[in-house]
């Protein structure tokens, strides 16, 4: 992925190609010889169908490795090679439909693209060997159909499919998609076009880009991106920083970890933009403890797209250089909270920072720095290569655009869907992931992660939006949504978040250090069936003053779980208060439990 | 270095961990990441380790203490050979990691309150989240080679055959007997 061929006369970096995107896709631009020409359109169609015109795609991510992908994997290598069949092999990242892991994608040319779910290491050659005889009638769905393959009418495209069809795939639209580990991939579907008009424009443009479209942060905050990136432009320093966040410390939250794995090029592309847009040179991703794929992935990324001259010196000929550092957590849940991973990028304890000043003013080595959270810099990927204005149309009046969100719990189609902003809650956990498993019954949906908090069933008909869901006690937070079943306790739930606050609070203030092992101990007595009705009241009066005195949002959110469980599901509550009942079955409450006092 | 645990057992002496430092460039912000690597080749970081992480990169040695005694990934104590992490995250915990964590302590004879199993082959934590909730409940294990293995839909038969593996690895490897 070089000179096109021998009359192309451009050379990262010191002659690069200032089309450089745009001629991989469309090329060769700055000249017309056929045969070139010829080889670029061989070259697209090898990398849809591969050398031999059968590629099958094996998805390789974190969650398909944890239910067997590195055996499904290994099956589909032995067989290749044993058969002598000539395919090639191809690592993926993951759709997101995590229920169909471990999963693989059969695809040849003028034949329908197969997609089979749940495979397992004996059914790949079954799979293989059918679908090179046109038969595609086991696959769980088609990306289209062409109409020679038998079965395929009694097999779904994935546009038919609900899960699907109701999501608005923006940032994920490679995911599951693209190798990963190839920049040429990412190029072809339009990768760094956003990065290529950017460059084009003048930093206050691109600001206002993203202005216009709306976007807002998808850490958790919901704060206008522009305003940030505004305001570290605006200050005058000699280094500034732009730090991605993709430390998704948040319990049950995953879609991060999802779209890096799966496409780190648009991490890539993001912070580059967001490095010209305000001035930086040096970008910084945070990846968390148990981001070993993502870090490889990305470094990966990095690697390439400094080869190609997409990142490094005089970057697509604008003169503009960035250069990006990837730094690993050593785990703490505070490490994810923005200024207490500029501590631990600085080498010491993540504990958050007095604020003010904000980052935005003194960040990392006091300098002015722009943190956002992985997504968001996706996001704005996306929105220089589409422009605003079809970015704007999608979302709510205040937010533009999509959230990834990670769906868990008790639930038929768990995984990561993209959806507009303002989608409601039951679509997402009704339609998209499909309700609670047979059998069962939904209570409550965790909205947000642990700083979140609990939404009863019969309340989720609301958008998840920024400016909605605060008003219900809850908030959008990582995109979290867990379903809880009717077999759940809520006080024991409301006591687990607790103790994990217990466990990860770093200590630096008083009113999370102290208020969260109070507030503890107080759940403790009333899940063991000697609280009483005042218990309720401390917990609340705790709990506001940990919202309203912590250091960090992570402090402030601690106590939402409790207070949104008490405001939702009083009863329960009651029941193990005056009844000594635990409605589940769940907490120890008539049984003799041993306390620690400390 | 009041309290911190001199360097006992292990093969790998402190010279060795020195030797894997070279690669990291000596400035402070580069302590978490010396540690790291500290940690995963010598597998704790007894005092002396922290001492060298804190040397290579400039730091005193309170501040490199400071830092070890934070981290989850970090352990000034030995562990065992396999560390294995029980996700304690909200889907994990709602789909039955508690039971799994109770059946995995008690099956490798660990009391309350203690980590490491007595033959020195286990270390037994709760960890906050893998971002596997889909196929949760999820336990990993970090394997003495720094490989890292993944293991959703944990069930105490899952866990005991894990377990069993592990135990024939060890064996086969002349660590028990």
């Amino acid at each position: 992925m070089n000179r096109c061929c021998l009359k192309c006369w451009h050379k990262p970096p010191d002659n690069p190609c200032p089309n450089y995107v745009q001629c991989r896709i469309k090329g060769p631009l700055c000249h017309d010889d056929p045969e070139c020409r010829e080889l670029r359109a061989r070259r697209l169609n090898e990398l849809e169908f591969g050398r031999y015109g059968v590629k099958v795609r094996v998805a390789i991510a974190s969650c398909t490795l944890a239910v067997g992908a590195a055996e499904v994997y290994e099956a589909i290598r032995d067989y290749v090679k044993e058969s002598g069949l000539a395919i090639d092999i191809s690592v993926v990242g993951c759709h997101g439909l995590d229920f169909i892991d471990p999963w693989i994608e059969v695809v040849r040319k003028g034949y329908p693209p197969a997609i089979y779910a749940n495979v397992s290491p004996e059914e790949v050659e079954d799979i293989i060997s059918r679908y090179l005889s046109g038969d595609v009638s086991k696959a769980f769905a088609l990306r289209y159909r062409t109409g020679n393959a038998k079965g395929e009418f009694h097999v779904p495209t994935l546009d038919e499919l609900v899960f699907w069809r109701k999501q608005v795939r923006l940032v994920s639209s490679n995911c599951g998609l693209i190798n990963p580990e190839s920049i040429e991939e990412y190029v072809v579907r339009g990768g760094y076009l956003g990065l290529a008009r950017a460059l084009r424009m003048r930093p206050e443009e691109v600001i206002e880009e993203i202005k216009l479209a709306k976007l807002r942060g998808r850490g958790g905050a919901g704060f206008p991106t522009w305003i940030k990136w505004k305001a570290v432009k605006d200050q005058v320093s000699d280094v500034k920083y732009v730090v991605a966040n993709a430390e998704e410390g948040d319990p049950s939250a995953f879609s991060n970890r999802l779209l890096v794995e799966s496409d780190p090029h648009i991490l890539v592309e993001g912070m580059i933009i967001a490095g010209y847009a305000i001035g930086a040179s040096k970008g910084y991703v945070f990846v968390g403890t148990e981001g070993d794929l993502a870090a490889e992935r990305l470094k990966k990324a990095i690697e390439e797209a400094k080869k190609y001259g997409l990142l490094g010196e005089n970057i697509l000929g604008s003169g503009f250089a960035f250069d990006i550092e990837i730094v690993q957590d050593a785990g703490r849940y505070t490490s994810g909270e923005e200024t207490a991973l500029l501590e631990e990028i600085e080498g010491k304890r993540s504990t958050p920072r007095v604020r003010p000043p904000y980052p935005v003013t003194k960040g990392l080595w006091g300098k002015p720095t722009v943190i956002n959270n992985v997504e968001t810099l996706a996001h704005a990927a996306v929105i220089l290569r589409d422009g605003w204005d079809r970015y704007a149309t999608i979302g709510t009046e205040k937010s533009g655009g999509t959230k990834m969100v990670s769906v868990s719990g008790s639930i038929k189609r768990p995984g990561v869907y993209e959806v507009p902003i303002g989608t409601t809650i039951r679509t997402i956990i009704e339609d998209i992931a499909g309700g609670a498993p047979e059998g069962l019954k939904l209570k409550a949906v965790e909205v947000g992660g642990p700083a979140g908090g609990f939404l009863p069933v019969s309340e989720i008909n609301i958008p998840l939006d920024y400016d909605t869901l605060p008003k219900l006690g809850v908030a959008m937070g990582s995109g979290v949504l867990v379903a809880v079943d009717e077999h759940k306790c809520m006080v024991d739930l409301a006591r687990q978040f607790m103790a994990f606050f217990v466990s990860e609070s770093c200590g630096k203030c008083v009113p999370c250090r102290v208020g969260t092992k109070t507030m503890l101990s107080i759940l403790e007595r009333i899940s063991s069936g000697k609280g009483s009705e005042e218990d309720l009241e401390l917990l609340k009066e705790l709990g506001e003053t940990l919202k309203d005195a912590c250091l960090c949002a992570l402090g402030n959110g601690a106590p939402i779980p409790v207070l949104s469980s008490i405001r939702y599901f009083k009863e329960e509550f009651s029941a193990h208060i005056r009844e000594k009942r635990c409605p589940a079955g769940i907490c120890p409450v008539s049984r003799e439990v041993v306390r620690y006092e400390g | 270095m009041i309290g911190h645990t001199a360097c006992v057992g292990g093969s790998v002496s402190a010279d060795i961990v020195l030797n894997n430092l070279k690669n990291i460039e000596r400035k402070p912000q580069n302590l978490v990441k010396a540690l790291r690597v500290a940690q995963e080749v010598k597998g704790y970081l007894p005092a002396e380790v922290v001492e060298a992480a804190a040397k290579h990169v400039g730091v005193p040695y309170s501040r490199a203490f400071n830092v070890a005694t934070f981290y989850h990934l970090f352990s000034i104590e030995p562990l065992g050979k396999y560390r294995v992490f029980v996700c304690m995250g909200t889907t994990c915990y709602l789909k039955g990691n508690k039971e799994n964590l109770q059946y995995l302590k008690s099956l490798l004879n660990i009391k309350e309150g203690q980590h490491t199993s007595s033959d020195g082959l286990f270390t037994v934590e709760e960890m906050r989240c893998l971002g596997c909730c889909s196929h949760a409940p999820v336990i990993a294990v970090y394997m003495p080679n720094g490989a890292r293995k993944v293991i959703g839909r944990a069930t105490p038969e899952v866990i005991q055959k894990l377990i069993d593996e592990l135990r024939k690895e060890a064996r086969e490897r002349g660590w028990v007997k």
